[in-house]
């Protein structure tokens, strides 16, 4: 098979993901791209260190944010069932 | 910069929106902004093709689903190219896959438009002489 078959290949069929609590993990890179491209629109001049700075901290600000929002839920979920 | 006409001010703006419609980046590379221009084009671009590559290009889908494929086409214009592809339903693709291809495609999109709605500001902000972002 050429490379242009693999690739060609790669890309008209779907990934084997199931329906696990891990494959909420897919999450991350997404999260990592909404920071790079949020602080590259909010910082007027980038500096490498300052600039990783910044997305690190957003990175980990919207993840600690969704598991408090996710605990919450969870919470919310038992006591109705309990 | 020379100040422009008010005509050429707002003609400046829309071919930097569509710059950054027809590639990512391209919008901030008008405004000589490099660096900015590179990582959305790198970070917009890998995003969208990590969503094609856990969902295949199936997960364009201008029939079936359409919100989905208006964020999409935000990318890009090629993407319509992809959705004439798919048109047929020749690509199905369900469940997981579906779902996080969908999303990673159409957050790629939503992102590529705020960078076209920050590359306008930034011209608009620089024809007009104001300081700050």
């Amino acid at each position: 098979m050429s490379i242009a078959a693999y690739i060609m290949a790669t890309f008209t069929t779907p990934e084997h993901i199931g329906v696990t609590p891990l494959s909420m993990l897919w999450l991350l890179p997404l999260v990592a791209s909404i920071s790079v491209v949020y602080k590259t629109t909010k910082l007027p001049k980038i500096k490498f260190v300052n600039f990783l700075k910044e997305s690190v901290v957003l990175f980990g600000s919207i993840v600690i944010f969704m598991a408090i929002t996710a605990l919450v839920l969870v919470a919310f979920a038992w006591l109705i069932t309990e | 910069m020379a100040k422009r006409s008010k005509e050429g001010h707002i003609a400046f703006m829309l071919v930097v929106g569509l710059m950054g419609w027809l590639v990512p980046g391209a919008g901030h590379l008008m405004l000589n902004e490099k660096k900015h221009a590179i990582i959305i084009f790198v970070t917009i671009a890998l995003t969208f093709a990590m969503g094609l590559y856990i969902g295949s290009i199936g997960i364009i889908n201008p029939i079936g689903a359409k919100p989905w494929y208006v964020a999409q086409l935000m990318n890009s214009p090629a993407v319509a190219a992809i959705g004439q592809m798919t048109r047929t339903g020749d690509y199905p693709v369900f469940g997981r896959p579906n779902e996080i291809g969908q999303i990673y495609t159409s957050i790629a999109g939503l992102l590529n438009l705020l960078c076209i709605v920050n590359a306008v500001y930034w011209a608009h902000l620089r024809q007009t002489g104001a300081e700050g972002e």
